[in-house]
């Protein structure tokens, strides 16, 4: 795998709001077909790396190259297109429209016609989402939302998924059946989530980049992370430094 | 008229909103045999004002983008007809002219704000003072050395003796009677063409943009060049409703551009709801007609009574007067079928 170039890189990436570094210089690669967890306590900078790689939020300093080609200036819709969706922390739905629109619209944005209402009817019902098409997606449970964006983010196939904290809000039982759509769709995209629940991230992660303070502080398997001494410190806010 | 409301609007209209569209159309057609031509007149002129109305209703309430100034191209396209129409001589010609200036103009000036990514409340502001510029620009042509070809300016006093149409296949210039059902026919025209429009592609990505923009972006959607096709088509229906305005004058003036007409507009569209499309008509309607009555009653204060109507008009129907009847039989439907879902 690591003969491979990396089809997301980041080099020396910073982002600072005002005197704040929220993120100081991050370097990160990604090889195709991968599923990354992304772990750290609030405020570690993940978020804003989400932001930067999606072009939510243009870097202070830095590089970022999605399949050879750099998007450090690139708007959001030209790195859509390039193949980057996005999930974000808060559901970022169309609440005034409903569930098959809101699926439909997504489609939309790569395929015509019957291909993207064919493509809503099969993402509607792998995600068991059939059933509320006809809903007003602003009238749904908060965990359903998020399926509901999590179904946006794939319909169109997009080569890197960007999920950040998918089962916020949902059920046991729901988070356990985004652990296994994640790994499914993990078949075809590679995926970077971030994610708090320790024990999602055992069900789904091979690797995890542990960020702090804007930095990334360890990458390693996931039990090699949990079992180191520093990243327990971290989570439980005893770090000294950075 | 639920299926035209915002969350139906990609779904194609229903055979019970064509009968309703057939039902416009006949009416519109037959009303003129029982009609004087003062009253026809009457209701030309608010034909022309649902047209501005149905404009700012289709890029307020479908593209969410609230141009304070829809008088820019009111007035360019009444200005430009005028223009056209008296140098060269001609009528078809101007006519179309004067939609495809204020088209270009919209398209300049949309770039500008829409690709510059100013802000939903700046785009509003910029609009507004467009239109007053204008207004200020036009009344300050009263000199001789103002002319355009052959053509007066006139500054305050506007352009007289605007010529009527006259269409390929007549050999007489438009009546009274032509002008209503010019005005009637581009209205209903419009209105079924936007309501079409919210079907396709277009339409739904830009419902998707009002109610999400950043989404929209994230899902590989260049945002700017749809809200600019939004306001490049709105800003073709204001300028044809500036045409038929003139018209039905044969007048033009600046008080097309003025803040008077622009906040005019943006009443209608309050008064009848924005997220439908014939609620803005309607509301435009209902304003002209109650300002002509209240006129001719001889209330002194026409429009301090007007401010006290849209004070209670807000305060009973918060999304305007059609999405709140709209919402009140939706809620008269489930109370009797309990399963009833929102659809």
């Amino acid at each position: 795998m690591s003969e491979q170039k990396p089809i997301l890189w980041t080099k020396g990436l910073e982002r600072h709001f005002g005197g704040v570094r929220a993120v100081a210089g991050v370097d990160f690669s990604l090889q195709q077909g991968e599923l990354r967890c992304l772990i750290g306590p609030n405020g570690a900078g993940k978020s804003t790396f989400f932001k930067m790689i999606t072009g939510q939020l243009r870097p202070s300093a830095g590089e970022i190259h999605v399949a050879g080609q750099s998007i450090r200036n690139a708007e959001p819709h030209e790195i859509a297109a390039r193949g980057v969706g996005i999930k974000n922390q808060v559901p970022d739905v169309m609440n005034g429209l409903r569930v098959r629109e809101n699926l439909w619209l997504a489609a939309s944005s790569k395929w015509r016609g019957s291909k993207a209402v064919t493509a809503v009817d099969r993402i509607a019902e792998r995600l068991s989402l059939t059933r509320i098409l006809g809903r007003l997606v602003g009238e749904l449970a908060h965990g359903q939302r998020q399926w509901v964006e999590i179904g946006m983010v794939i319909v169109a196939e997009p080569k890197i998924v960007l999920l950040d904290e998918p089962t916020a809000g949902m059920s046991d039982e729901e988070t356990t059946l985004t652990a296994e759509l994640i790994r499914e769709i993990n078949k075809d995209m590679t995926i970077v989530v971030v994610e708090h629940d320790m024990q999602f991230i055992r069900q789904i992660a091979r690797m995890v980049t542990v960020f702090h303070r804007g930095r990334v502080l360890m990458e390693d398997t996931f039990d090699q992370v949990v079992a180191n001494p520093t990243v327990r410190d971290v989570y439980l806010g005893r770090a000294k430094g950075g | 008229m639920s299926p035209e409301f915002s969350a139906n609007a990609a779904v194609p209209p229903m055979v019970r909103w064509w009968v309703f569209v057939a039902i416009l159309t006949a009416a519109l057609f037959a009303a003129p045999y029982f009609m004087d031509d003062a009253f026809q007149l009457d209701i030309s002129i608010i034909f022309v004002f649902a047209l501005l109305a149905l404009s700012m209703g289709f890029l307020w309430g479908y593209a969410g983008i609230l141009s304070f100034g829809q008088t820019i191209f009111f007035g360019l396209g009444g200005y430009s007809y005028a223009i056209l129409a008296l140098n060269l001589g001609s009528t078809n010609l101007p006519f179309l002219g004067a939609l495809a200036l204020p088209a270009i103009f919209a398209a300049l000036l949309g770039y500008f704000m829409i690709y510059g990514r100013i802000s939903d409340i700046y785009l509003s502001v910029i609009t507004l003072v467009v239109t007053l510029i204008f207004e200020k620009s036009v009344r300050s042509t009263s000199g001789p050395e103002y002319v355009i070809g052959s053509v007066r300016l006139n500054g305050q006093n506007g352009i007289p003796g605007v010529p009527a149409l006259t269409l390929p296949w007549l050999s007489e210039p438009l009546s009274i009677s032509g002008v209503y059902y010019l005005a009637g026919g581009a209205m209903l025209f419009m209105y079924v063409a936007l309501r079409m429009l919210l079907t396709t592609r277009l339409g739904r990505v830009l419902v998707g943009i009002r109610e999400n923009e950043k989404r929209m972006e994230l899902l590989g959607y260049d945002t700017r060049l749809y809200k600019l096709c939004a306001f490049v088509i709105a800003g073709t229906v204001a300028a044809l409703s500036g045409v038929l305005y003139a018209l039905w004058g044969n007048f033009v003036a600046p008080e097309m551009f003025n803040l008077n007409q622009a906040a005019q507009v943006v009443i209608w569209v309050i008064v009848g709801g924005r997220s439908t499309l014939i609620g803005p008509m309607v509301g435009a309607g209902l304003v002209q007609y109650l300002s002509n009555w209240l006129g001719t009653v001889g209330v002194g204060q026409v429009t301090l009574v007007l401010g006290l109507v849209l004070m209670v008009f807000v305060r009973l129907f918060s999304r305007g007067m059609l999405p709140s009847i709209g919402d009140a039989i939706e809620r008269l439907r489930g109370r009797h079928n309990s399963n009833g879902s929102p659809l």
